[in-house]
This record gives structure tokens, C-alpha cells and sequence, in this order.
């Protein structure tokens, strides 16, 4: 009931002067959408990138100019330090008369994949260019031939993936079943290995000399950018993030400072009605949290709307918004505001109300 | 009662008040009146307990005020004052009724029917919700004076009241006061220059450099 | 050998803070309804104290009934807040005096026992007797200093507590404060939710059987998985927010409304002024109580975002050689002694035996099973400060990780070189036999 007799002064005085409380809110959605995007694309990125990493690639790959035999991927699964191994078989087979790339996969990998549709055992994805240009859609029969026009093995579209690069055109199947469609059992073309980062070069090394006749290579450039690239935009982040605070604590206590001056007869009328120094701060405790909570939903929504822009510009797709950034956008947003409007208020204080009403202020 | 006993108060530049004694009666109607500079406001001020003086004692019924701390003062103020100025002082952006509905908030809660009866009282039940920008100057002030009595206040302090009105107004405001003070039995100190104003009182002080120098009762 | 062991203070300042604050907050209440409790009752509150400390130290008890006692500890607290959910209702004629002070005497009574338990565990464990009771009494010097302020605090806390206020407090204090070895915020949570899944599920199936449908088979499979929606975590956790925060809060907002009937005779400000005191008083009565809401929920967000809060790692499989399980200190991507719990699993004779490696923050190695002699063997996970038992939620404090019995993980012994651990494959199958046992209890 008083609270909301509060709110109703308040809520009187704020109508009288919407344009400098647009602007308080504006400076502090700004800075909290700063802190929130940045909190949520660190940690979107850091989860994106670590399964980016696991999905597609790998921070190291061993090739051979022949095919590989499909023992190493086991005994590569036994060592501590490897934790993915990811054989793939490339081929090419022709599908209604022209020759498209098919990849080999074993399932439980197929499964790992960003797929619209299903994957299933025995049937085959599509990449998303391939997709479009085929027009196939999922539950269309695709029939694949080695050599063009002798006999068809028949396979169900059972999903699109889709994949950035030059995948995107091609089929993905089971790896048992092209190893019988290419005729090359228990081969593969590649393995895809992800090292654990802490031993990558010790491990590497290791593996050059267990396996001689292979060629290990690491993928220098994703085993780099998983740290650096991060730790390089967050630091950037931060840097903005603390003018923007300042500037926004400033612009803030300014206008407050200017409000309170504004009404000094007005504060020293509410006085002489017997209102306390309380009683009067309350009033523009209230309004920056007003202020606070109209700035922290805007800055929720600012923060998430650039964090997911730049999350889908960067990694294509969109980033989770963790729970927690609710309250905590409240919070600061709150802080924010009430932290920079309590140094004018406390002023009002400092006057006596004689003084003003005499007109001396 | 009102006692003041040995009251000065010293600004850095000028010596308001040089030591003044007087008692005000419950439900008197006390005019106040001297050339300007004669310390008639700071007296009004520290009797309102708006300021504190340098020295000397202000008691109402017994209870000390001059060494209340700024809060207990407020309280104060809320429940026992009310005040009326020259400028009739008014929240811009509230409605006649609002303003009064301010002063019932900071003495407890709001009331909307008792703020319009109050309103009713000094006439203005036709302005509830019209802006001070909105009223002339003598409803502006009896606006003021709706709120300084929503408290029901024991004293009524008023400073040049009608300063800015013309003699109509004045007149009108005047007798609303008197009715109001015959009624429901507030005392009412009033500062003003106006002789015409000081004589509606009971009982009229006059000062010159912070001192009484005469002290009159009328009986009508 | 260090005179002052700081866990020791730790948990003792913790204990006796909460006791002084509870003491003080009754108090202050009864002090609002002229009852002051005089040093007599003090005395009677400090010896029962001591007494069962005493006891706690001389007497040797099971581990079944150490973790007994923590229990009751558990269940005075859900009593507690019961009787501050139905106490808005009551009104009192009489106060009791005795009656709080034989709460206090319930509520912390497990406490001060565990207490003793915990440092007589530390003492033995750390081999340093003097250590952990200096630091201990230090504790609870320092905690009992908070009495000397009473006459201040008495009186700035008086015009907030009524009843209800008085229990949601003494809950408040108890949830922050409470609990020897961990927080008490960690186990009220995931408590009630276990509860209110268990209650969920049989809810559920009692409807079953009362109407006699055979459920399992006759529903698809796409019914039950809505069903178990509310089995599910995340209906629970939201469901126990509801169940602890909703009826502080209706009393709450019941508090904030305007009385029903104002005295006649008082008109206009006067009247304004008694209905203004009047929700004034029962504003800053709801505060504590709104406070305990607000807390409640600052821990469940907490619980929430964090999840089990705990890190279970993936079991390593080993296997046996020549009657042993050799695990080398160092191997690529592994570091058994980096503090964080190493999980093995040995499949011998088509059964499996999971156990774990800890070095301890002392930097004592400790092997043990993945289970206790009490619960059903979940195994543990890793908070910050302790391995907690997955099924009954017990905090295990570090250092204690290695020690057995009640819901310890069992010890396993083995043989430490400078770059392996050995375990003797005979002795994991000899403990295992001791998993959800209860041999502790006879």
C-alpha cells in the first residue's frame, strides 16, 4: 500500500521528465548488455568451440599415401591420451549419372552430427548443398552405382547435415557399407584424432614413433585457436565493457545530480511537510531502480540479441543463454544505477530547508 | 503551549535574533510583524523547527525541540506543524489533490477521500485535479493551506501569507483562515509586514533587529 | 606440529555462532512479551552443551549411529520449518520460556555432537591432539563473544519478530550456519527434492494400483515419458522452490495488508496514523521471514544453475596383473595426486568394482571404494570443499576421504611407490564384500 503510494509519486515524477530517464535507461541497458553478451559469448564460445572441436574436426590427422588399415583405429582407441578417434573413407559413386564424394563414417560418429532428420543404421545423409541442388528431401531413395550404369545399391535418405567446407556436397554413409560399395573392407582414408591439449606434443611424438608408416600431422591452426583467439576477445570485451561502465556511471549520477538540484524547492517543501532525509531519498532510490530494471531487460535483451549476431556470424549458429544471466543482469543493472545516483542523493541532505526556501540556493 | 526562552541565532554575516522570550497559548492567533531584517522569518523558521538556533530554547507543551536530531524533527514537523509561505510552494507536476495527498503520505498513509473533503473545506472542490500551473495564486494558496491542516496540526505557521496576493484574495484567504482556526482550533502564528493582515490576529508582536519591542493583545 | 588447526576453528565459531544468534533472536523476542531469560536458562543451554560435547568426545559411538545423529539434526530442521509455516495461524496467551530453550537444546543438540566427532576425527587424524581443541575452544570462545552484545541486538531485533518470524529465523540461522562438516543449504535442496520426486513417483503408481490399471504395459511409451516429466529433475527442483518459498511468501503478503479494524473514535490523521503503525509493525515483521525466502531462493538459483554441483569423472578400466592393479602416478592427460577423485573400474569374474583415488589437500594419498558400508553403492562426487555420497548426499570432508566407517568411502590399503600405486586385487573383492552392508551397525 505505502510502496505503492511510492511508486505512484515516483512513477508522477518520472512522467514530468521522460526524455532524461530514457537516457539513464539507455546508458545502463549499454553497459549491461555489454557485460551480458560478453559473459554469454565466452560462454557459448569456449562450449561451442570445444564441440565444434569434437563434432567436426580434430587438432590432429593421420593420412597415408595408401589406404589405412582399420586395426590402428583400435589400437589408437586404447591410448590414455586420444579422445576421439574418427576413421573416415572417402569414395566416389556415381548417383543419377554423375559422380558425387561419399564419405564413411561409423555410426555412433554420424550420430555426433548436426543433422536435420534422423540417422539411422543403413541409410544415408546428405550434405546441405548437395541436398538443395539434388532436391532430395529425407525418405527419398538414393541409388548409387560404381561404375555409372551397372548395378544400383539402393540407400534411404534418412537426414541433411550440415557441415561447413566442401563436405557440403557430399554423401555420408556408413563406413561398413562403403568399404562393400567401394570394395575396400576394413580401409579407411583418414583418421581424425583429438589429443588431449595438456600432452598434445609428447603424445604426438609418440605416435610417430609407434606408427612409422603413417603420416601424423597435428591441425595446428583449430589446436591454437582454442585458447588464444578466446582469451584475446575476452580481454577485448572486458576492456569495453569497463569504459562503457564508466561512462554509463557517469551519465547516470550526472542526470541524477541535475534531477535533484532541479527540484531543490520541491525537496525542501517535502520537508517542511515533515518528510525525513529517507523519506526523500526513497523517492529517487525508487526511480533508479526503475531506471536499473528498465536498463537491466533492455541491457538483457541488447546483450543476448548482439551475443547470438555475433555467435551466428562466427560459428553459424546460435549460442545457448544461460539461466543465470537473468538475475544477473537484474543485479548489475540495479547496482549500476542505484550505485551511481547515491552520491547526488545522499546530497540532498546536506541542505537545510530554510536555506532554500528563502531562495539563498 | 509555545515557550521561547533566550532565543539568538547568529548567521555568519548578520545576528538574527538578539535573545527573544515569549509564550504562545494553545489556539491563540499570533501576528508577527517588523521591517524586513528584523528577524521575524528566522524566529517563524526555528519555531517550525526548519532550523536550528545558536542558542536558547523553543518547548512546545513542555518538550524541548532545539535538541531534537534532524529526524525526530521531521516527525515532528509531520504530526504538530504545518507551514504556509509567500510563494505558495506547490509540486509541479502533482494535482491539487496529489499535493495534498503528499503531506498524508509523509505523516502516514494517503487517503483520497479525506485530501478531497480538505479540499472542500477552502472551496476548491471543483479544482481536485488541476495543476498548480492551472490555479490562480489565491487558489494555489489555499491549496497550501488544505495541506498544512490534512495533518491536523497544532500550530499553524505562516509566513507573509498573502504576500503576493491582492487585497481580495487576501481578504478571502483570511477569512478562510479564521474560519478554519475558530473551527477546529489550531494556533496560528503569522509573520507578515501587512498591518491590514496583522490585524486579524488576536495578539501582535512587533520586532526590530531580532528583538520584541511591543506586545499587544486586542479584544474584539 | 601446529597448535592451531584452522578447520578445527572453523567448525567449532560455526557452531557456536548459530546457537549464540538463536539464543539471541528468541530472545529478543521474548524480550517484546516481557520474558526475558535470565542467566540461569544460559547456564542450562551451556551446560546441556557441553554435556553432549563431552559425551560426544568420551563415548565411543558406531558410525551408524554418528550419521543417526546427523539425521535427527536433518529432521529438527523440516520440523522447524513446518511449525514456522502453521505458526502464522496460532496465537499465543502464553509464552513459555523453557520451551525455546528446549528447542534450542533439539535443534543444536546433533550439531554439538557431530562437532565432537569432527574434531576428535581431525585430532586423531592430523595426530595432533592440542591442535584441534585449542583451535576448537578458540572457536567457541569467539563464537560465544556474539552474547556480549545482546542487550543491543536485543533491542534493534525485538520489533521484527513475531512467532512466525521467530521460526523462519531460527530456520534462517540454521540454514546458514548449521551442519558440522558442510553447509545445511546442501542438503535442504536436494533433500526436498528427493522427497518430492519419491512422493511424485509413488503418487503415480499408487493411482495405478488403487484403480487397478496394470500401467506399464497398456501405456505407450510417449505417455510415460510425459509422466516421468515430473519425476524429472527439473519439475522437482522447480516444484521444491515452490514448496519452500510460497507459504513464507503468502504469509508475507498476508502481513502486508491493512488491518481489518481500526478503533472508532479515530478520525483523519489520527486514524492514518494508527493504520500506518500498524502495517509498520507487521512490515518489519514479515521481513525475517521474507529474508528466509529470499535466502531460499538465492540457494536454489544457486543449486539450480550449478546442477548436481558435482564432478563425477568417467571410471578408468584397469585390469589385474599378477593379483594386483598397478596405477602409475603420471601417465599422458592423468595426474592422480591434482586433488580431483580418479575413478577405476575392475571387472573380475563378470562382476565390476569400482574404486577411486584422492590425494587429500594434507597430501596424504587415499585409495577407496567407490561405495560405503551404508548406502546402496552410487559411488561419490567432488564439491569444492567435500566428496559427496551421490545417494544420501552426506558431505565427506577431504580430509577425512580414507578414514572408515558410516558413509565414508571404504579404505582400501595399498602400496605406494615413487611412481605407482599398487592395490592387491584380493583386498578390493575382501571390501567390496563390506558395500551397503551395514556392518557399522552391528
Amino acid at each position: 500500500m505505502r510502496y505503492r503510494t511510492l511508486f505512484f509519486f515516483t512513477g508522477k515524477a518520472i512522467k514530468e521528465r521522460l526524455q532524461r530517464i530514457f537516457l539513464m535507461v539507455f546508458a545502463v541497458s549499454l553497459s549491461v548488455g555489454l557485460l551480458i553478451s560478453m559473459i554469454i559469448l565466452s560462454k557459448g564460445m569456449r562450449e561451442r568451440l570445444s564441440e565444434e572441436l569434437k563434432a567436426y574436426g580434430a587438432n590432429a590427422l593421420i593420412t597415408s599415401p595408401d589406404y589405412i588399415n582399420e586395426e590402428i583405429v583400435q589400437r589408437l582407441s586404447g591410448i590414455n591420451a586420444i579422445d576421439e578417434v574418427l576413421p573416415e573413407l572417402y569414395g566416389r559413386a556415381c548417383f543419377k549419372g554423375v559422380y558425387i564424394n561419399v564419405i564413411g563414417m561409423r555410426l555412433e560418429d554420424m550420430k555426433r552430427m548436426r543433422v536435420t532428420g534422423e540417422v539411422q543404421k543403413g541409410s544415408v545423409l546428405a550434405g546441405s548443398r548437395l541436398a538443395k541442388a539434388g532436391e532430395l528431401k529425407t525418405g527419398h531413395e538414393i541409388g548409387l552405382s560404381i561404375p555409372c550404369g551397372s548395378e544400383e545399391m539402393k540407400f534411404k535418405l534418412s537426414g541433411i547435415f550440415e557441415k561447413v567446407g566442401s563436405e557440403d556436397n557430399a554423401l555420408i554413409m556408413e563406413l561398413k557399407e562403403l568399404q562393400k560399395l567401394l570394395g575396400l573392407e576394413n580401409k579407411v582414408s583418414i583418421i581424425m584424432l583429438r589429443v588431449n591439449p595438456a600432452v598434445f606434443e609428447l603424445t604426438m611424438e609418440n605416435l610417430k614413433k609407434e606408427f612409422p608408416e603413417l603420416e601424423i600431422k597435428p591441425v595446428r591452426q583449430i589446436a591454437l585457436s582454442e585458447e588464444s583467439l578466446l582469451k584475446k576477445i575476452e580481454f577485448l570485451l572486458f576492456v569495453v565493457a569497463v569504459v562503457v561502465v564508466v561512462a554509463s556511471v557517469i551519465t547516470v549520477g550526472g542526470i541524477m545530480a541535475a534531477t535533484i538540484f532541479e527540484r531543490l524547492t520541491d525537496i525542501a517543501l517535502m520537508k517542511t511537510m515533515g518528510a525525513t532525509n529517507r523519506q526523500i531519498q526513497a523517492f529517487f532510490i525508487v526511480e533508479a531502480i526503475i531506471t536499473g530494471l528498465l536498463g537491466s531487460l533492455g541491457g538483457h535483451l541488447l546483450g543476448t540479441a548482439s551475443a547470438e549476431l555475433i555467435a551466428l556470424s562466427a560459428f553459424q549458429r546460435a549460442v545457448a543463454v544461460p539461466l543465470f544471466s537473468i538475475p544477473l543482469a537484474i543485479s548489475s543493472g540495479l547496482m549500476l544505477s542505484v550505485a551511481s545516483a547515491i552520491a547526488p542523493i545522499m546530497r540532498i541532505t546536506a541542505y537545510r530547508p530554510s536555506i532554500i526556501l528563502r531562495g539563498e540556493i | 503551549m509555545i515557550k521561547v526562552r533566550g532565543l539568538k541565532k547568529v548567521y555568519p554575516s548578520a545576528v538574527a535574533l538578539r535573545g527573544v522570550d515569549m509564550d504562545i497559548q494553545d489556539n491563540e492567533w499570533l501576528s508577527i510583524m517588523g521591517p524586513s531584517g528584523s528577524g521575524k522569518s528566522t524566529l517563524l523558521n526555528i519555531l517550525g523547527g526548519l532550523d536550528y538556533p545558536t542558542e536558547g530554547s523553543v518547548s512546545y507543551d513542555g518538550k524541548e525541540i532545539t535538541t531534537m536530531k534532524e529526524d525526530e524533527l521531521a516527525v515532528f514537523r509531520r504530526e504538530n506543524i504545518g507551514f504556509i509561505f509567500q510563494q505558495s510552494y506547490l509540486i509541479p507536476y502533482l494535482t491539487a489533490l496529489e499535493n495534498v495527498m503528499l503531506a498524508q503520505y509523509f505523516h502516514s498513509i494517503v487517503d483520497e477521500k479525506e485530501a478531497a473533503e480538505a479540499l472542500k473545506r477552502v472551496g476548491l472542490s471543483h479544482r481536485l485535479h488541476h495543476r498548480p500551473s492551472e490555479l490562480s495564486g489565491g487558489e494555489q494558496q489555499r491549496v497550501c493551506i488544505a495541506r498544512a491542516l490534512i495533518n491536523s496540526p497544532k500550530v499553524l505557521l505562516a509566513d507573509e501569507p498573502t504576500g503576493n496576493l491582492d487585497r481580495e484574495n487576501t481578504r478571502v484567504i483570511l477569512e478562510l483562515l479564521g474560519e478554519l482556526h475558530s473551527n477546529e482550533g489550531f494556533t496560528i502564528v503569522l509573520v507578515t509586514h501587512d498591518p491590514y493582515v496583522a490585524g486579524w490576529g488576536k495578539r501582535l508582536l512587533t520586532m526590530e533587529d531580532g528583538r520584541i519591542i511591543k506586545d499587544e493583545s486586542f479584544h474584539s | 606440529m601446529s597448535l592451531f588447526i584452522p578447520e578445527a576453528f572453523i567448525g567449532s565459531i560455526k557452531g557456536t555462532i548459530a546457537i549464540s544468534a538463536s539464543w539471541l533472536v528468541i530472545n529478543s523476542y521474548l524480550s517484546s512479551k516481557n520474558k526475558e531469560t535470565g542467566p540461569v536458562h544460559l547456564f542450562i543451554l551451556i551446560l546441556w552443551f557441553m554435556l553432549l560435547f563431552i559425551a560426544g568426545t568420551f563415548i565411543e559411538f558406531d558410525a551408524f549411529y554418528k550419521d543417526q545423529i546427523r539425521r535427527v539434526s536433518a529432521y529438527m530442521f523440516g520440523l522447524l520449518l513446518i511449525t514456522a509455516i502453521f505458526s502464522s495461524g496460532w496465537s499465543l496467551k502464553r509464552e513459555f520460556r523453557l520451551f525455546y530453550i528446549f528447542l534450542i537444546m533439539l535443534l543444536y543438540g546433533p550439531d554439538v555432537m557431530s562437532l565432537s566427532f569432527f574434531l576428535k576425527d581431525l585430532s586423531a587424524m592430523r595426530q595432533n591432539f592440542t591442535g584441534a581443541y585449542i583451535a576448537g575452544i578458540t572457536g567457541f570462545l569467539s563464537g560465544l563473544s556474539l552474547l556480549f552484545f545482546e542487550k543491543k541486538i536485543r533491542s534493534g531485533l525485538s520489533p521484527y519478530l513475531s512467532l512466525t518470524g521467530l521460526f523462519f529465523s531460527l530456520s534462517a540461522i540454521k540454514l546458514l550456519l548449521g551442519g558440522t562438516g558442510g553447509y545445511a543449504e546442501l542438503s535442504l535442496i536436494p533433500a526436498v527434492q528427493r522427497g518430492l520426486m519419491k512422493f511424485f513417483h509413488d503418487l503415480v503408481h499408487q493411482l495405478f494400483v488403487f484403480f487397478m490399471v496394470p500401467d506399464h504395459p497398456l501405456l505407450k511409451t510417449t505417455v510415460w515419458n510425459f509422466i516421468g516429466l515430473i519425476f524429472g529433475e527439473a519439475f522437482t527442483m522447480i516444484a521444491t522452490l515452490c514448496i519452500l518459498v510460497i507459504p513464507p511468501l503468502v504469509i508475507v503478503l498476508r502481513l502486508l495488508k491493512r488491518p481489518e479494524e481500526v478503533p472508532e473514535g479515530l478520525k483523519g490523521a489520527e486514524r492514518r496514523k494508527y493504520i500506518h503503525e500498524f502495517m509498520l509493525l507487521n512490515r518489519k515483521r514479515a521481513f525475517p521471514i521474507f529474508l528466509f525466502a529470499l535466502m531460499v531462493s538465492f540457494f536454489w538459483f544457486f543449486k539450480a544453475e550449478s546442477g548436481p554441483g558435482l564432478y563425477i569423472p568417467q571410471p578408468v578400466p584397469v585390469v589385474e596383473e599378477e593379483g594386483f592393479v598397478i596405477i602409475k602416478l603420471k601417465e599422458p592427460g592423468r595426474e592422480l595426486g591434482d586433488g580431483n577423485i580418479h575413478k577405476f573400474i575392475l571387472r573380475k569374474d563378470e562382476k565390476t568394482y569400482r574404486f577411486f583415488i584422492f590425494k587429500r589437500p594434507d597430501g596424504k594419498f587415499s585409495v577407496c571404494l567407490d561405495a560405503c558400508e551404508i548406502c546402496p553403492p552410487e559411488g561419490y562426487g567432488q564439491a569444492r570443499q567435500h566428496l559427496i555420497c551421490i545417494y544420501c548426499n552426506t558431505p565427506i570432508p577431504f580430509n577425512t576421504v580414507g578414514e572408515p566407517g558410516g558413509c565414508n568411502p571404504i579404505p582400501v590399503g595399498y602400496i605406494m611407490t615413487e611412481k605407482e600405486i599398487k592395490i592387491e586385487v584380493e583386498e578390493i573383492l575382501k571390501k567390496w564384500r563390506l558395500v551397503h552392508s551395514g556392518v557399522s551397525r552391528e
